[in-house]
């Protein structure tokens, strides 16, 4: 049997009989590309299970209201970047006020998490990337991690591609900085 | 550049794993979950009133205007100009985080209209009070 649609699954889901049976296949269809979008930018898997979940939350509530002037899975996709830079900045804000290393921070968090098992300098490049603000940091994942077309991110962002490449740009500027100045 | 060659392909070997049956598990607690969320609200056009209740839509109706008359005279001015300084707080708030066409894409995705335009029966809208607009578009993107 031919897999349903996203077009037929937003269907089945304005049906309330068929509601959850077709929420259930929207969320087996996307979750594990929103899971490793996700995981990108968060980093520690606890923390990247709590935020995919409160993204199938906003997408089982707002489902109802999708008008299908986007794609279902860049709108699903733009709701997940959007949850992930929301925890992004609470985590910053969080460490701003126990004025602790942030640096220290995810690097400890990092190799306490049973599931990372990247290497030291691995580790210092992911130190640098999460330094990074939200938004050139989104821009660097999607580019370098997902190996994304600017055109592509920028029809996922709703951005032009000129301020993508500059967000790149200023982005890989800061990585290398960070590297030399590590060294 | 080359020294510390963090852009090699090495680097995009995926270190991050998931504990195992992970995803086989989260569409079962997921769904657990959404279960004892509030149920989903279905947000369809106004159904036509059955013509046993005209008398209850012709009252309604002198009612309505008479909001409308009020509103646009009286109270619109003054609620269209909140609603627009807190569409510019929201978009200060995510700065270059939030492009105008993301903002754009919400409203429409959510199907939330600015109050200028009144329902009709050939094209019957569903329109937002401004508060409530307000807190729709703030818990669409998690404020």
């Amino acid at each position: 049997m031919d897999p349903a649609s996203d077009a037929d699954l937003i269907q089945q889901f304005r049906d309330p009989d068929l509601r959850d049976r077709a929420f259930r296949m929207i969320l087996e269809k996307y979750q594990e590309k929103l899971y490793w979008h996700i995981r990108r930018m968060i980093l520690v898997h606890e923390d990247t299970d709590d935020v995919l979940q409160n993204t199938f939350i906003k997408i089982w509530k707002g489902l109802p209201g999708f008008r299908e002037t986007s794609g279902l899975f860049t709108w699903m996709y733009r709701i997940a970047t959007n949850e992930s830079i929301t925890f992004l900045k609470a985590r910053q804000r969080e460490r701003a006020m126990i004025a602790d290393d942030p640096d220290n921070s995810i690097k400890d968090r990092l190799k306490s998490d049973p599931y990372f098992d990247g290497d030291e300098l691995f580790l210092k490049l992911q130190v640098a990337i999460d330094a990074l603000p939200p938004k050139q940091k989104k821009v660097f994942q999607m580019k370098y991690f997902e190996e994304m077309t600017y055109e592509d991110i920028a029809n996922h962002l709703g951005t032009s591609v000129g301020a993508l490449k500059a967000s790149y740009f200023h982005a890989v500027k800061k990585i290398q900085a960070s590297f030399e100045l590590s060294d | 550049m080359e020294k510390y060659n963090w852009e090699n392909e090495g680097f995009r070997k995926d270190p991050f794993k998931v504990p195992e049956g992970y995803f086989a598990d989260f569409s079962d607690r997921m769904m657990e979950r959404l279960n004892q969320e509030e149920p989903v609200v279905l947000i369809k056009n106004r159904s036509l009133i059955g013509p046993w209740m005209a008398w209850v839509s012709g009252i309604a109706a002198v009612m309505v205007f008479g909001w409308f008359g009020l509103k646009n005279y009286y109270l619109q001015p003054l609620q269209e100009t909140r609603f627009q300084e807190r569409i510019d707080l929201f978009v200060d708030y995510y700065g270059e985080e939030l492009h105008e066409g993301q903002l754009a894409g919400y409203m429409e995705d959510y199907n939330i209209i600015i109050p200028e335009q009144t329902a009709t029966e050939e094209n019957p809208i569903v329109q937002m009070e401004p508060e409530l607009t307000e807190e729709y578009i703030y818990e669409s993107v998690g404020l």
